[in-house]
C-alpha cells in the first residue's frame, strides 16, 4: 500500500500540446481515488505518468514520500488494469496471471499457490487452462485483474476497465472491484469518463478539465458542493439546470426570489435563503437547480407568477421520470465539450406523474438543490 | 442485375485466376518433364517424354556432387535467416516501442537498401569482401545475405509490431519484463505470422541467390547450388536434362517449407497489409 502525490505535476507533448497544467493531488495509504472528466481531460495521461509509461514534463510524482518520475515503470511497483485488458493472448489464463510472478523469479510453487488463490476470489478457477479469446468480456477484464492483484503490488491503476463491457455487467463488475478494494484495501486510482462510475466508486473523486483539477471530494461533497460551474454541470444525471438569473427581493416580506428575466420569477426555497442573501443583487449570475429540486405545478391551481414552461419529452426511468422543458430561459454552457449547451430543463418527478408532450406547467425550486454561481468566473457563490 | 454483373465478374475472376496459375505452373511442369527424358529427347517438341528416366536425379546428384553444394546453400541460407530474423526483430522492436531521436531518419536510410538492387553493388561488395577477409567464404556471404535482407525484414516487422497494441508492450513492462523478454515472450509469439512470412521470403531470396554467391565464392567447394548447378553448363554440350533435374532437386526444400507455413505465410502476408 502507498500513500501518491502529484506535486504541481505538468505535461507537455512534443507537439506542444498542455495535456495537465500544475496539477496538484495527495492520495491517502489504501484510498480508492477516481479520476473523472470527459475525454481529452487529462486523466489518463496523469494515470499513465503515475504509472511510469509517459515522461513528466515538470512537477513531482511521489510514492510512498519518494520522487518517482525517473524510476522506469517495473520498478515502481504499481499494477495496472487496461481499457482492452491486454491480456496475452497465446498464454493460457494461468500463464497470463503467473506473468508478474514469473519476471519477478518468485519460485514455481509459490506461484501456483498465488495464482490459484487468485481465480477462486476472482472465480476463474475453471477456465486456468483457457486462453482469453475463449473468454467473455467479463471473464477477460477478471484474468486483467487477477494480473495485477496477483503481485500484491502498492497500487492499483484502472484505466476505464469497465468501458468494454456491457451494461449490466458494468454493473457488476462495479460492485466487485468494490468488494476487493473493501478486501485487498490497496490504494487504487481509477479513471473514469463516467460520473455514475466515479460517483459510486470512488471514496474522494478528483473532476479533471483541461488538464487542470477542478474539485477533489467525497461524491456528496461534489453533488452538494460544487466548485464551479463545471463540476456542478458534469457530476450528477441528469446534469443539473443552468440558467442566467439574478437575485431580487421577492414577493415574500424579506424573502428573496430568482428573477430569469422573460420568463419570470421564482422564490428561492428556505434552505437557499441565506446563499441568496450572500449574491450581490440584481446582477447577472448563473443559478443551477439540481433536476429533482425544480418542482412542476399544475399552471392552474398555483400563482400566475410562478415561470412557466412547455413539457417537451418525457423520459422513463423508473420509478422516475425526466421530464424535459422549454421555456424563455437562457442556459448556460458549463464547460463540458462532451456536453452541448441546453436551453431547456431536465425536472426529476416520480413516474406516476404522467405529463404529455405540450403541456404547461408552473415552475417552484425546493429542497437543497440550488446553487448560484459568478457568471464571469464561473465559481460558486457560497 | 447487381446478381447478374457479380456473376460476370466472378466468372472474370477466376478465368484470370486458372490464367495465371498455368502461367506460372507450366515452366515448372516443364522443367520437371524435361528431368525425365533422355539426352536425346530434350530437344524434341513434346512435352512428356518417351522414355522415363528417373534415374537422372541419380546422375546429377553423384556426377556433379550435388551433396556438397546442397550443404553449403543450407548452412549459408539457415544462417542468414535465422540471423536476419533475430537482427530485424531487435530492431523493428526498438523502432516500434523504444523510439529515440532521429529513429525516423534512420528508419528511412535503411529503407533506402530496398531501392538498391545487390547486382547493383556487386564490385563494390568484392572489394569490401576481398578487404574485410569474408571473400570465399561461406560465414561471410551469409552476413551478405543478412545486410541485403534486413531492410524488407525490418519492415515487414515494424508495420506488424505497428498493429499489435501498445498496452500490450506497457502492460509487460509494468508487470516487471525486460524489453528483450517482451519481444521474445509477448511480441514474436503474437507476430508469428509476420516471422513465418519473412522466413519464406528470406529462404527463398537466399536459397536462390546466384549472383552475389557466384562473385564472392571462388572454389568449387564453396559453390552454394544455384552456381554449383551453373557449372554443368559446359563449352560444347550442356546435359539439359541434368540441370533440369538438379533444378528440382533444389527446389524441393522451398516447397516443403512453404507447404509446412503456408496458412501461417498467408495470414501474415493478410494481416501485414492490413496492419502495416
Amino acid at each position: 500500500m502507498a500513500e501518491i502525490s502529484f506535486r504541481a505535476v505538468t505535461k507537455v507533448y512534443g507537439d506542444g500540446t498542455e495535456a495537465v497544467t500544475s496539477l496538484s493531488l495527495d492520495i491517502g495509504d489504501g484510498e480508492f481515488v477516481v479520476l473523472v472528466g470527459p475525454s481529452g481531460c487529462g486523466k489518463s495521461t496523469l494515470l499513465r505518468m503515475l504509472a511510469g509509461l509517459e515522461a513528466i514534463t515538470a512537477g513531482e510524482i511521489l510514492v510512498d514520500g519518494e520522487v518517482v518520475n525517473q524510476v522506469h515503470p517495473r520498478d515502481r511497483d504499481v499494477a495496472m488494469v487496461f481499457q482492452n485488458y491486454a491480456l496475452y493472448p497465446h498464454m493460457t489464463v494461468f500463464a497470463n496471471i503467473a506473468f508478474p510472478l514469473r519476471q519477478a523469479r518468485v519460485p514455481s510453487a509459490e506461484i501456483t499457490k498465488r495464482v490459484t488463490e487468485v481465480a477462486e476470489t476472482l472465480e476463474l478457477s475453471e477456465h486456468l487452462k483457457r486462453r482469453p479469446a475463449a473468454l467473455s468480456g467479463g471473464q477477460r477484464q477478471r484474468v486483467a485483474i487477477g494480473r495485477a492483484i496477483v503481485r500484491q503490488p502498492k497500487a492499483f491503476l484502472l484505466d476505464e476497465p469497465l468501458s468494454n463491457l456491457d451494461a449490466k455487467l458494468r454493473v457488476q463488475m462495479r460492485g466487485e472491484l468494490a468488494q476487493l478494494h473493501a478486501t485487498l484495501g490497496v490504494t487504487t486510482v481509477f479513471v473514469t469518463h463516467d460520473q455514475t462510475e466515479a460517483m459510486t466508486l470512488g471514496e474522494r473523486v478528483a473532476v479533471l478539465n483541461d488538464g487542470e483539477l477542478r474539485q477533489v471530494g467525497t461524491p456528496q461533497e461534489l453533488y452538494h458542493r460544487p466548485a464551479d460551474l463545471f463540476v456542478a454541470g458534469f457530476i450528477g444525471s441528469p446534469s443539473m439546470n443552468l440558467l442566467k438569473a439574478q437575485v431580487r427581493s421577492g414577493e415574500a416580506p424579506g424573502g428573496p426570489a430568482l428573477d430569469f428575466g422573460a420568463a419570470g420569477a421564482v422564490a428561492v426555497p428556505e434552505a437557499a435563503v441565506e446563499l441568496c442573501a450572500s449574491a450581490p443583487r440584481g446582477a447577472d449570475l448563473v443559478a443551477g437547480i439540481r433536476p429533482e429540486s425544480l418542482l412542476l405545478r399544475d399552471p392552474e391551481v398555483s400563482s400566475k407568477d410562478l415561470p412557466r414552461a412547455r413539457v417537451c419529452f418525457t423520459e422513463l426511468v423508473e420509478p422516475e421520470t425526466y421530464v424535459h422543458l422549454a421555456g424563455d430561459f437562457s442556459g448556460v454552457d458549463p464547460g463540458d465539450p462532451d456536453a452541448p449547451p441546453r436551453d431547456t430543463l431536465v425536472a426529476r418527478v416520480r413516474s406516476d406523474r404522467a405529463f404529455r408532450p405540450g403541456q404547461e406547467v408552473a415552475l417552484e425550486i425546493g429542497g437543497t438543490g440550488l446553487h448560484l454561481f459568478d457568471i464571469d468566473s464561473g465559481r460558486t457563490i457560497r | 442485375m447487381f446478381e447478374l454483373r457479380a456473376t460476370w465478374a466472378k466468372a472474370g475472376l477466376s478465368i484470370l485466376a486458372v490464367v495465371t496459375a498455368v502461367t506460372v505452373v507450366l515452366p515448372v511442369a516443364w522443367v520437371g518433364a524435361l528431368s525425365l527424358k533422355t539426352g536425346r529427347e530434350v530437344y524434341n517438341q513434346k512435352f512428356l517424354p518417351d522414355e522415363w528416366v528417373p534415374g537422372n536425379y541419380i546422375t546429377a546428384w553423384q556426377e556433379f556432387g550435388l551433396g556438397g553444394y546442397f550443404l553449403n546453400s543450407v548452412f549459408v541460407t539457415v544462417v542468414s535467416v535465422v540471423l536476419t530474423i533475430l537482427v530485424s526483430l531487435l530492431a523493428a522492436h526498438a523502432f516500434t516501442w523504444l523510439r529515440f531521436p532521429g529513429s525516423d531518419v534512420v528508419f528511412t536510410l535503411l529503407l533506402l537498401g530496398i531501392m538498391i538492387p545487390p547486382a547493383a553493388l556487386v564490385l563494390p561488395l568484392l572489394i569490401e569482401a576481398r578487404h574485410l577477409g569474408f571473400y570465399n567464404d561461406l560465414f561471410g556471404l551469409s552476413l551478405v545475405y543478412v545486410a541485403f535482407g534486413l531492410p524488407i525484414s525490418i519492415l515487414i516487422f515494424r508495420g506488424f509490431f505497428a498493429g499489435i497494441p501498445g498496452e500490450l508492450v506497457e502492460s509487460a513492462r509494468l508487470d516487471g519484463a525486460r524489453e528483450w523478454k517482451i519481444l521474445f515472450r509477448v511480441i514474436v509469439p503474437v507476430a508469428r505470422p509476420a516471422v513465418v512470412t519473412v522466413t519464406i521470403l528470406l529462404f527463398l531470396a537466399n536459397w536462390n541467390d546466384f549472383i552475389l554467391a557466384l562473385v564472392l565464392m571462388r572454389d568449387a567447394d564453396t559453390y552454394t547450388l544455384p552456381v554449383g548447378i551453373s557449372q554443368f553448363i559446359g563449352q560444347y554440350a550442356t546435359p539439359h536434362e541434368l540441370i533440369a533435374a538438379a533444378s528440382i532437386i533444389g527446389s524441393v526444400p522451398v516447397f516443403i517449407l512453404y507447404l509446412v507455413l503456408e496458412r501461417r505465410f498467408q495470414q501474415g502476408v493478410t494481416a501485414g497489409a492490413l496492419k502495416g
